[in-house]
């Protein structure tokens, strides 16, 4: 297999495409009308604090040797100063990630375990009154945003059926685990609570519902409708002609084909989770990155904003290179043609 | 003579029956799914009401700055069939208003993106392989590294939130995407006989990109801002929801959202028919979208 120079290559590109989204923002954030240094204090912050402040933040230098310097402090992992909680961007990010990727994570397992479940079973029972239901679902499911999702169940859970929590990350009296990883059903795993698991994931549950089901629908119609086109085909034809049992024809030779087009739009849309968490971490008063983002982006704290939107596309990026290789894996048409060439 | 309620003779002479024609049979294509028939009559419905809000809203001037404390918080009734918010204004007139806002920026949003987005990808898609290319697609893989959510968000953030400065954060993350379609489908057409032709017989590069590839591309174009339409609602739903786009009193239906939020469960009302709302921007224009597609698709059968 030559996954390595393939890999090689998807890695080169990636870092030339954090290095120009960094550049980007940062330009952004320098070039918009407004001294960030006098946002930050207010308008009535006498000028030599403001002055001090610019120069602390290298306002008072040249462009490029802003980056440069922003670059170099990236380099030590330094971030900058967040001007809105005065502590340096890194540690906000340390402490807001994890509650984010929890989020996110539980969100990915609802949408590939729901859309493909849901595909699977609506193209093995086609033109049914569970394929109709389904895509009815689907439909209702892509055109309601997250943040809309989340008033109805926040609607339905908190006020009608209280069956789970609405509101943070844990319930009141329940004390954080010790930090290892900073989400808290892993560190509440790993040092023995189950009791704070269990209530740590129900916090998640909602917004992960939330977030999850505008996608999950996406990927229900595209399972079906690449389990109904892969189905014609003659080697799956062939194959129930030589009698192998309907199960091995479809959870083998049928889904795994079927499933590449669905596994590179679930990867989008788990990334743009990320964005849509932030509407939703919102209404769920859930202290993760996006509402720390939505709070910095709303103080107009540049250092923070930056430090956020790298962040993300690290993110973005790293997921977009496990997928390729998971489609190379899948599909064996990418995975040899390196050979062929 | 007619065949299938189609006029054969009529069209061969009269080039006005032909347009005609195939108006009907586009029609035709559109209708054979009843769901692209429904998506045609939401769409209509909202430009409808955007357009002729100051007319068809029953409290014209609830759009606005306006406070009426003895009649804020009803539930839906006949007088406000979708009930009043906070300061006391119809939730139904301000939904009304909010459609031609969100249309409007939908509509600025894509005038803006389409036209960057298509020329860039059929430059990178005509010269694939050259510098021009690289080039191309090396900046849109830049923009396209981080959702266009979270990119129009922090672009937002950083400028005044103005209606003007959300829809200039939006179209800055939304153009790589057509960059990416036309660039998928002109690199394609572009080895195709007919544009080898074309250079053959010496036409002018602009012939060959604007009236041998772009043709060509332009179904999946249209269909695609027929989707987008609804999509740039939701972005700036989601701008507006977090405080970063249209600022009140201008209605705005993430506004109205975020405000109703606060007023859970009692006034329910206030969050919960601005959502229904934006589902229907979403929902009509996915299924009118839907109903473009079957309609430019060549015929398969």
């Amino acid at each position: 297999m030559r996954l390595g120079p393939f890999v090689l290559r998807r890695l080169g590109l990636s870092i030339f495409v954090l290095f120009g989204l960094s550049i980007v923002i940062f330009v952004i954030a320098r070039i918009v009308p407004g001294d960030p240094a006098r946002m930050a204090l207010g308008p009535r912050a006498p000028v030599e604090v403001v002055e001090r402040l610019s120069r602390q933040m290298n306002l008072d230098k040249p462009l490029p040797q802003q980056y440069a310097l922003w670059l170099w402090g990236v380099a030590h992992g330094n971030l900058g100063e967040s001007l809105l909680t005065r502590r340096p961007v890194a540690q906000d990010i340390r402490e807001f990630f994890p509650a984010t990727l929890e989020l996110v994570a539980l969100t990915a397992l609802l949408i590939a375990a729901g859309g493909i479940s849901l595909g699977v079973l609506s193209a093995r029972y086609a033109n049914t009154w569970f394929d109709s239901l389904v895509r009815l679902f689907s439909y209702l499911g892509i055109c309601t945003p997250a943040f809309a999702w989340a008033v109805i169940l926040m609607l339905l859970f908190a006020f009608v059926w209280h069956v789970f929590p609405t509101h943070g990350r844990l319930s009141d009296g329940m004390l954080p685990p010790p930090t290892i990883t900073g989400m808290y059903t892993i560190d509440a795993l790993m040092t023995g609570q189950p009791a704070l698991f269990w209530d740590a994931l129900k916090h998640l549950f909602l917004p992960a519902i939330a977030l999850a089901l505008p996608p999950m629908s996406q990927a229900a119609r595209m399972t079906r409708s690449s389990m109904a086109e892969n189905q014609g085909k003659d080697y799956i034809s062939s194959m129930i002609a030589y009698g192998v049992p309907a199960s091995i024809v479809t959870g083998k030779y049928l889904l795994k084909p079927s499933l590449i087009s669905p596994i590179t739009v679930m990867a989008l849309d788990v990334a743009s989770t990320f964005g849509y968490a932030f509407m939703v971490e919102q209404i769920f008063g859930f202290p993760g990155l996006a509402r720390y983002g939505i709070q910095v982006m709303l103080n107009k704290d540049v250092n923070a904003i930056v430090g956020v939107v790298v962040m993300l596309g690290v993110v973005f990026v790293t997921l977009n290179i496990a997928v390729d290789i998971l489609v190379a894996y899948l599909d064996p048409r990418i995975r040899l043609s390196g050979r062929s060439a | 003579m007619t065949v299938n309620g189609f006029s054969l003779s009529t069209s061969l002479e009269n080039p006005w029956a032909r347009r005609w024609d195939s108006l009907k049979r586009a029609w035709y294509k559109f209708s054979r799914n009843w769901l692209s028939v429904l998506g045609l009559a939401m769409v209509v419905l909202i430009v409808f009401l955007a357009v002729f809000a100051p007319y068809v809203a029953p409290y014209p001037q609830h759009s606005g700055k306006f406070v009426d404390f003895k009649s804020s918080n009803q539930s839906p009734s006949l007088q406000h069939l979708m009930g009043t918010d906070t300061m006391g204004r119809d939730i139904l007139s301000r939904i009304i208003f909010a459609f031609g806002n969100a249309l409007l920026m939908a509509v600025c949003v894509l005038v803006i993106s389409v036209p960057i987005g298509v020329l860039t990808g059929l430059l990178a898609g005509y010269y694939v392989g050259t510098w021009v290319d690289t080039t191309i697609m090396r900046i849109t893989d830049v923009f396209v590294s981080i959702p266009s959510v979270i990119l129009a968000l922090s672009i937002a953030a950083m400028l005044k939130p103005t209606l003007m400065n959300s829809m200039m954060a939006v179209t800055i993350s939304w153009w790589p995407w057509y960059t990416r379609m036309t660039y998928g489908l002109a690199s394609s057409i572009r080895n195709e006989y007919y544009v080898q032709a074309a250079e053959l017989t010496g036409a002018s590069k602009l012939y060959i990109l604007f009236r041998e590839i772009l043709p060509n591309c332009s179904s999946s174009i249209l269909t695609k801002i027929a989707l987008d339409v609804g999509w740039v609602t939701l972005v700036g739903a989601s701008l507006s929801f977090v405080g970063l786009g249209e600022q009140p009193p201008n209605p705005a239906l993430g506004t109205m959202i975020s405000e109703g939020v606060e007023r859970m469960p009692d006034q329910w009302w206030i969050a919960v028919f601005p959502a229904l709302a934006i589902m229907l921007i979403v929902l009509g224009f996915n299924l009118f979208g839907d109903g473009i597609r079957d309609m430019l698709s060549p015929e398969e059968a």
